[in-house]
C-alpha cells in the first residue's frame, strides 16, 4: 500500500510538470501558418540549381529484398524507376525507411532536395504524404495503396480483387480435395481485399468449395507462413494463395515439400519453385509508379485517385510458364471469361469477405 | 650446516605495490620452518614463487646448494617441492587414491589404470608416514582434516622433499589441528623439510624450529622457536605492541538484555535448524558462541534480528518482544550487527565508503528526515568514523571493494557501533583478518563491553572465543548443548562438546 | 603521472565506452575505405544529418525523447535487480492506452495532455505489476516473464487497432486523438514537440530519485546487493516492485509522449523496438541517468545520421545496417576493452593481482 501512495507522488509531480506543458500546447497551432512560407523558398534554388529531373522513392519499413527471388511489392516500384533512369535520363534516389516516424521527415528531406517527384510506396505513407504534401506545393508526390487527397498527390490503387478472383477460380478448378487455402500477412482492409476476391473466385468455379483463411500477423515472417500454409493442408487444403509478402515463401516452400499447389503474389513467383506455384497474381506496381513518373517528367501530372484494375492491366495473373501444361484448357478459357466479364462490369467482384462469402455468379 | 633450500634477493613488485623487497631465506633440512606475517606481508608470494606460480624480478633459488630454475608448479615438483593449497584441489568425484596418484596413476599396458596398484600404494604411503586414510572412500564423502590428508599424500606421491603448507590449520577443528601437527612431526623425523606459512602464533610456537617474520614485503628476522615468544612475535609482525592477553575480567555485569527463549527454526526444506535455543546476554558481559562451522550460528543471528521465521520461542530486548518483527523495527530498537559474511550481507561492495557507514540508517535521522537523504550529514558521518576508526581509504567516496578486508571490516564496526546500540551481535568478526585488525576489533568488543553493553560473539575460532568471552555456550546441530563460565573450561573440553561429544578419534 | 592515472582509472567506464566508440568508428572507415569509399565524406554526410541543420538535429532530438524515456525506464528497473526486458511491451500499452484518451475524452488542453499522459504511466505500471509479482511471490524470473509478456502487449493492441476501435482509412491505426492532448510542436515540419521537455524531466526525476531520497538509495541498495539489504532491514521484495512499476510506467510514458508528440494516434507497430534500444541505451549510459541522455543521443544520431549517408554517398544500403551493428557490438563488448585499458594503466601483473 506504501509502494502505491508512494506512486501516486511520483504520477502527480509528472502531471503537475505535464500541465506546464500543456499551457504551450496551443502556440503552435498560432506558429503554423508563419512557417508555411519557408518550404517554398527553399525549393525554389533547388530547382535552379538542378535543371536535372529528380525522383526518389521511399519504401515503408519493408524495403527492398536483396535477392530476386524474394522480390516483393517495394522492388517492383524501384523497377519503374530503373526503367524511368535509363528511359528518361533522370536520376533517381531509394530511401528505405526503418521506422514508421521516419517516414516524414524522409519526405521533407527530399522535398527539400528539390525532387520533382516523390513516391512513397506502402499504405502506411498516407499520414505522411497528406501532412507534407501542402507544403510543398510544388513537388510531386505520388502513394502506392492508398488516397491522400491534394492536388499535388497521385493515389495509385490497385484492384487486387479482381486479379485475386482469377486465381481464386484457378484455384478451385484445380483443386481435387474441394478445399482450398488463404494465408495473409498482417490483418487490414487492404488484405482483405486480396481475401475477398479469392473466395469469390472460388465460389464462382465452386460454389461449395471449402476456403480455410489464416493470418501470420506478419510480412516478413517466412517460418510463420510456412506454419500456417502447413496447418491448412493439414485440413485438406491442397491450394493455398499467400497474400503475405515474404511470408508467402513459406507458402511456397511448404507446397514444395508437401507436393501441392501455391499461388504467389504481387510479382511473377512461378519461378521460386517451379512446378510448385501455380500461378501468381500479379499486381503490376511498376507500371503504375512508371506512369507517374512520367507523367511528371511530361508535365501531364495530375492528382487525384488512379485506379489499376484488370481494365488497364493494372492487376493480373501471370503466364503459368512451368504448370499451364497441368492447367485443363477449359479452365483457363473460363477464367479468361471471368476477366472479360469483369471488365465489361458484368461480375462485380466483392471487396469485403462478408460480400465474398455470399457471392454468387450473375446469370 | 648446510640448506636444502635457499631463496637470496627475490624482489617482486605488483604494479606500485612491493611484494617482495631483496628477501633471503635459508632452510635447514628437516626442520619444520614457519614464515609467520600480517595480509599482505608477502609471504604468499614468496612461496608462489618458489611453487613457480609467479616469476620473480630479480632473485635466485637454490636447492642443495645447486641454483635452479623454477618458472612452472612443474619445475617446483621437479625439484622435490610441494605445496599444499589452503583451498584443497582435489576432485570430490574420485576416490582418495585415485586423487593421490592422479596423473602418474599406474597403468596396466599403459591404458587402463591398474585400480589394484593404486589403492595398495597408497595404503603404502599412507602407513609409511602415519596418515590414516581409507584409499577407497570419495573424495566428497570424507571430512576437511582427512581431505588435507589427501593432499599431504599426494605431494608425498611426487617425491617432493620440501612441502609447503599455506594456513593449514585455517579450516580445521582444534582436534584435526592436533592431528595434523603430529603428522607433521613425523614428516619432520622422516627428514622432510616443512615450510609452513600461519599468522596464528599460538600453533607456530607449538610446531616450528625456526621462524621468519615478514612485514612490509621484508623479512624481519629469522629466529629460533627457543628465542622467542608469542608476544615478541606479534611485535616483529605488527611493529609494535598488540594487545592477545585475554580479555580481563568484566567491570560490572547486570540484567539481561537480550533474551532467548526455547526458539526453534526451520530451513526452506523443513529440516530443522535451531532447536529450543535458550540464552540471555547480560549488559557488560560477553557470551561466546563456541560451535563447529554449520551447527545453526547462521540461522541463529538471522533469527535474532528478525531475517529467519521462528516456528517455536520468545526473543525479548529490554522486555520488549522482538521475535515477529521486521528486521529494521529490530534493528532500530538497538541491535549492532556485525554480520558474519563482510562482503555479502556486511557491505554493499559497489557503495564507496560513505555509503556504506549509514547503510541501514538511510530513513533514520540524521541521515535523512524519512524521505530525503541529507548527504551533508552523510559526509559527516564518514569524515568522523574514518577518522575516529582509523579506516584507510582514499577518500570516502571510494568504493569499498577496492580497500583491504580489515578496513571493510572496519567499516561495518563503525557503521555498527556508530548508533549506540545496547545489544552487539558480531558473528565472526575477525574471519580472515590479520593481526592489527583483528586487534582492533577485539579492542572495540571489550571496550562496548566495559560500557555495560551487552555481546554475543560467534567465532569458528576457539581460541578467539576463550580470549573474550565471559561466557561461553556450545551450539551442536541447533542446540545449545552447554553455558559455561570461560574460566571453568579448557578448550579440549569445549571441542569435545563441540563435536557433540563423538569425536571419532583417528590414531596418529 | 599518479593523479593522471587515478583520474583515467576513476573514469574507467567513461573511457572505455569512449574508446569502444573510437574503434568502432575506425573499423567503419577502414571498412569503407577497402571496398573504395570516401570515409571522411561518409562521416560528414553522418554528421550532417544528424546535426547539420535545424530540421536534422530536430528529427535527431525527436528520435532521442523515446530512448531516453525508455531508457531510464530500464535503468530504474535495473538499478534494483530488475531487468525489465519488457519495456516494449509496456511501452505499446502505454502508447494505446493514451491513445484512448486522447481521442475518446475532449478536455481542455491543460487537462487532456496530462490525463492522456498518466494513462499511459497507468498502463505500462500495471502492465508491468505482472511479471513483479511473478518474480517476487513466485520467484519467476523477471527476464522470462517480461519477453514473454511483450507478445501480449502487441497482439493485444494489434487486436483493438483491427476488430474493436474504429479505423479510418487503410492504415492500422486508431482515431487521431484531439489537439488538446498533443504536444506543442515546437519547430514546424520538424518533429521536435514539447515532449523533450517530458524526457529531461524524466531524467532529473531518476537522478534525484537515485541519489537524494532515502527509497532511492534503498533502490540500490537492492540492486547492488540483495542480502546485505535485507540484512539491513530495506524490505527487498516491496522496493523491486515499486522499482518494476516505476520502469513499467515510464515505458508507457515513452509510448504516450510518442503519440502526443509524433503519430497524434495509436499507429500498429508504431515501435520500431525502442523497448529493445533502451536496454543498449542504458548499458552504453553506464546505468547513469544522464549517461543515458548522451547514449540516447548517440543512437538517436546514428538513426537519423546514416540516412543522409545512404543518400548522399554511394555506400550500399547492407552496409548502414552494419555500421549500426558495429557500434552496438563493440559497446556491447566493452568489458573486453575496459580491462585492456586498466592493464595498460596499471600495469600488468598488478591487474593480474587484483582478479584473484
Amino acid at each position: 500500500m506504501k509502494t502505491m501512495r508512494k506512486l501516486s507522488i511520483i504520477a502527480s509531480i509528472v502531471l503537475v510538470f505535464a500541465f506546464v506543458l500543456a499551457s504551450c500546447a496551443p502556440k503552435a497551432e498560432a506558429a503554423a501558418p508563419a512557417e508555411e512560407a519557408a518550404p517554398a523558398e527553399e525549393a525554389a534554388p533547388a530547382e535552379e540549381a538542378a535543371p536535372a529531373f529528380k525522383a526518389a522513392m521511399i519504401t515503408d519499413l519493408g524495403g527492398l529484398s536483396t535477392s530476386e527471388e524474394t522480390k516483393g511489392f517495394s522492388d517492383l516500384g524501384w523497377d519503374a524507376f530503373k526503367k524511368a533512369k535509363e528511359d528518361l535520363g533522370i536520376e533517381t534516389t531509394l530511401i528505405e525507411s526503418k521506422e514508421l516516424a521516419d517516414l516524414e521527415p524522409n519526405l521533407r528531406k527530399m522535398a527539400d532536395e528539390g525532387y520533382n517527384i516523390i513516391v512513397g510506396v506502402g499504405y502506411l505513407f498516407t499520414d505522411a504524404i497528406a501532412a507534407v504534401a501542402p507544403d510543398y506545393p510544388d513537388t510531386k508526390f505520388a502513394i502506392v495503396d492508398s488516397v491522400v487527397d491534394s492536388p499535388n498527390v497521385m493515389s495509385l490503387t490497385f484492384a487486387e480483387e479482381q486479379g485475386s478472383f482469377l486465381v481464386g477460380a484457378l484455384a478451385a478448378g484445380m483443386s481435387k480435395s474441394g478445399t482450398i487455402g488463404f494465408v495473409g500477412g498482417m490483418e487490414s482492409a487492404l488484405i482483405e481485399k486480396f481475401e475477398a476476391g479469392y473466395i469469390a473466385g472460388a465460389r464462382a468455379i465452386n460454389p461449395d468449395i471449402k476456403v480455410v483463411s489464416g493470418y501470420t500477423g506478419s510480412f516478413s515472417d517466412v517460418a510463420a507462413g510456412k506454419e500456417l500454409t502447413l496447418t491448412q493442408y493439414g485440413q485438406g487444403a491442397d491450394v493455398v494463395y499467400a497474400a503475405a509478402g515474404a511470408c508467402g515463401l513459406g507458402t511456397i516452400e511448404a507446397a514444395k515439400e508437401k507436393g501441392f499447389w501455391a499461388i504467389g503474389v504481387d510479382t511473377n513467383q512461378d519461378a521460386v519453385a517451379p512446378g510448385s506455384v501455380l500461378t501468381s497474381m500479379l499486381k503490376h506496381v511498376e507500371v503504375a509508379v512508371y506512369d507517374a513518373i512520367k507523367e511528371a517528367y511530361d508535365g501531364t501530372f495530375a492528382g487525384g485517385v488512379k485506379v489499376y484494375d484488370l481494365k488497364v492491366d493494372g492487376v493480373g495473373y501471370s503466364d503459368m510458364k512451368y504448370s499451364v501444361d497441368k492447367v485443363p484448357a477449359e479452365l483457363i478459357e473460363k477464367v479468361n471469361t471471368f476477366a472479360d466479364e469483369i471488365k465489361s462490369g458484368k461480375i462485380v467482384v466483392p471487396t469485403t469477405r462478408d460480400e465474398a462469402n455470399a457471392f454468387v455468379l450473375p446469370e | 650446516m648446510s640448506y636444502i633450500l635457499e631463496m637470496r634477493g627475490i624482489y617482486k613488485h605488483f604494479g606500485e605495490v612491493l611484494a617482495n623487497d631483496h628477501v633471503d631465506l635459508k632452510v635447514e633440512a628437516g626442520t619444520v620452518h614457519s614464515i609467520v606475517g600480517e595480509n599482505g606481508a608477502g609471504k604468499t608470494t614468496l612461496m608462489c614463487i618458489l611453487y613457480g606460480l609467479y616469476k620473480a624480478d630479480s632473485g635466485q633459488i637454490f636447492i642443495d646448494g645447486k641454483e635452479v630454475d623454477i618458472n612452472s608448479p612443474s619445475d617446483a615438483i621437479a625439484n622435490g617441492i610441494g605445496m599444499i593449497h589452503q583451498h584443497f584441489k582435489l576432485i570430490p568425484a574420485m576416490t582418495v587414491a585415485e586423487n593421490v596418484m592422479l596423473g602418474l596413476e599406474p597403468r596396466k599396458g599403459k591404458i587402463f589404470l591398474d585400480l589394484k596398484q593404486i589403492n595398495q600404494q597408497t595404503k603404502e604411503l599412507s602407513d609409511r608416514y602415519g596418515l590414516a586414510v581409507d584409499p577407497k572412500a570419495l573424495v566428497g564423502n570424507i571430512s576437511v582434516g582427512i581431505k588435507q590428508r589427501v593432499e599431504i599424500l599426494k605431494v608425498l606421491y611426487h617425491k617432493a622433499n620440501i612441502m609447503i603448507l599455506d594456513e593449514p590449520t585455517a579450516l580445521l577443528t582444534p582436534q584435526e589441528s592436533e592431528d595434523l601437527f603430529r603428522v607433521i612431526n613425523h614428516l619432520r623425523e622422516d627428514g622432510k623439510t616443512i615450510l609452513f606459512i600461519s599468522h596464528k602464533l599460538k600453533e607456530i610456537m607449538q610446531i616450528s624450529d625456526r621462524i621468519t617474520v615478514m612485514r612490509d614485503g621484508k623479512i624481519v628476522d629469522t629466529v629460533e622457536k627457543r628465542d622467542t615468544n608469542e608476544v615478541k612475535l606479534a611485535r616483529m609482525m605488527v611493529g609494535r605492541d598488540v594487545f592477545l592477553k585475554p580479555a580481563p575480567a568484566p567491570k560490572k555485569v547486570d540484567g539481561a538484555v537480550l533474551k532467548v527463549e526455547d526458539v526453534s527454526a526451520v530451513n526452506e526444506f523443513h529440516r530443522p535448524v535451531l532447536t529450543d535455543v535458550s540464552f540471555d546476554v547480560r549488559s557488560g558481559e560477553i557470551l561466546g558462541i563456541a560451535g563447529i562451522d554449520g551447527n545453526g550460528q547462521t540461522e541463529l543471528v538471522r533469527a535474532l534480528i528478525g531475517l529467519q521465521p521462528i516456528t517455536k520461542g520468545k526473543i525479548t530486548l529490554k522486555g520488549k518482544q522482538m521475535d515477529h518483527k521486521p528486521v529494521k523495527l529490530i534493528r532500530d530498537e538497538g541491535i549492532g550487527v556485525v554480520p558474519e559474511d563482510r562482503l555479502m550481507e556486511g557491505l554493499v561492495v559497489d557503495f564507496n565508503v560513505q555509503e556504506n557507514l549509514f547503510l541501514g540508517l538511510q530513513r533514520n535521522k540524521p541521515f535523512s528526515d524519512g524521505k530525503l537523504i541529507s548527504w551533508k550529514a552523510v559526509r559527516k558521518n564518514a569524515d568522523d568514523l574514518v577518522k575516529f576508526f582509523d579506516i584507510r581509504t582514499p577518500n570516502n567516496e571510494q568504493k569499498v571493494n577496492l580497500l583491504s578486508g580489515g578496513n571493510q571490516q572496519k567499516i561495518i564496526v563503525a557503521r555498527e557501533l556508530s548508533h549506540n546500540p545496547e545489544m552487539i551481535i558480531a558473528a565472526q568478526p575477525t574471519r580472515g583478518l590479520d593481526i592489527a585488525a583483528t586487534d582492533f576489533v577485539h579492542e572495540q568488543l571489550i571496550k562496548q563491553r566495559d560500557e555495560g553493553k551487552a555481546i554475543l560473539l560467534l567465532s569458528l575460532s576457539l581460541d578467539e572465543i576463550l580470549l573474550l568471552s565471559t561466557r561461553i555456550a556450545v551450539i551442536y546441530k541447533g542446540s545449545i548443548v552447554a553455558i559455561v563460565n570461560k574460566d571453568e573450561t579448557t578448550a579440549e573440553d569445549l571441542g569435545l562438546m563441540m563435536l557433540g561429544g563423538t569425536y571419532e578419534h583417528i590414531p596418529a | 603521472m599518479n593523479t593522471v592515472k587515478k583520474f583515467l582509472l576513476k573514469r574507467e567506464d567513461v573511457f572505455s565506452t569512449l574508446i569502444a566508440l573510437l574503434i568502432a568508428f575506425g573499423i567503419i572507415a577502414i571498412l569503407l575505405m577497402s571496398t573504395g569509399r570516401p570515409a571522411g565524406e561518409a562521416f560528414y554526410y553522418f554528421i550532417k544529418g544528424a546535426f547539420g541543420n535545424v530540421e536534422n538535429t530536430s528529427n535527431t532530438i525527436s528520435r532521442v525523447i523515446p530512448l531516453t524515456i525508455a531508457g531510464v525506464a530500464f535503468l530504474i528497473g535495473a538499478k534494483c535487480a530488475v531487468f525489465n526486458v519488457g519495456v516494449e511491451g509496456q511501452l505499446i500499452l502505454g502508447a494505446m492506452a493514451s491513445a484512448i484518451v486522447g481521442y475518446i475524452v475532449h478536455l481542455p488542453a491543460i487537462i487532456h495532455l496530462p490525463l492522456m499522459l498518466l494513462a499511459g504511466m497507468a498502463a505500462g505500471g500495471l502492465y508491468a505489476f505482472i511479471p513483479a509479482w511473478l518474480k517476487t511471490k513466485r520467484g519467476v524470473n523477471e527476464i522470462l516473464s517480461t519477453i514473454m509478456l511483450n507478445y501480449p502487449a502487441t497482439f493485444f493492441t494489434h487486436f483493438l487497432v483491427l476488430k474493436v476501435l474504429p479505423m479510418e482509412g487503410v492504415v492500422p491505426a486508431t482515431p487521431k486523438i484531439d489537439a488538446t492532448a498533443r504536444f506543442a510542436t515546437l519547430i514546424e515540419g520538424t518533429r521536435l514537440h514539447a515532449g523533450f521537455v517530458v524526457a529531461i524531466l524524466v531524467v532529473v526525476f531518476a537522478y534525484f530519485l537515485l541519489n537524494k531520497t532515502s527509497i532511492g538509495y534503498e533502490m540500490r541498495a537492492v540492486g547492488a546487493n540483495k542480502e546485505a539489504a535485507r540484512f539491513h532491514g530495506i524490505p527487498v521484495e516491496k522496493r523491486m516492485i515499486t522499482a518494476f512499476m516505476l520502469s513499467g510506467a515510464l515505458a508507457g510514458l515513452a509510448g504516450a509522449v510518442e503519440v502526443a508528440g509524433v503519430h497524434y494516434r495509436f499507429l500498429d507497430q508504431f515501435s520500431p523496438g525502442y523497448g529493445y534500444d533502451s536496454i543498449t541505451v542504458a548499458m552504453v549510459g553506464l546505468m547513469n541517468p544522464i549517461g543515458v541522455v548522451l547514449s540516447a543521443t548517440l543512437f538517436g544520431a546514428l538513426k537519423t545520421g546514416i540516412l543522409d549517408m545512404s543518400i548522399y554517398t554511394e555506400i550500399p544500403r547492407q552496409l548502414t545496417t552494419l555500421i549500426n551493428g558495429i557500434v552496438v557490438l563493440l559497446i556491447a563488448s566493452k568489458e573486453m576493452i575496459r580491462s585492456s585499458f586498466s592493464k595498460l594503466v596499471r600495469g600488468k601483473e598488478e591487474f593480474k593481482q587484483e582478479k584473484e
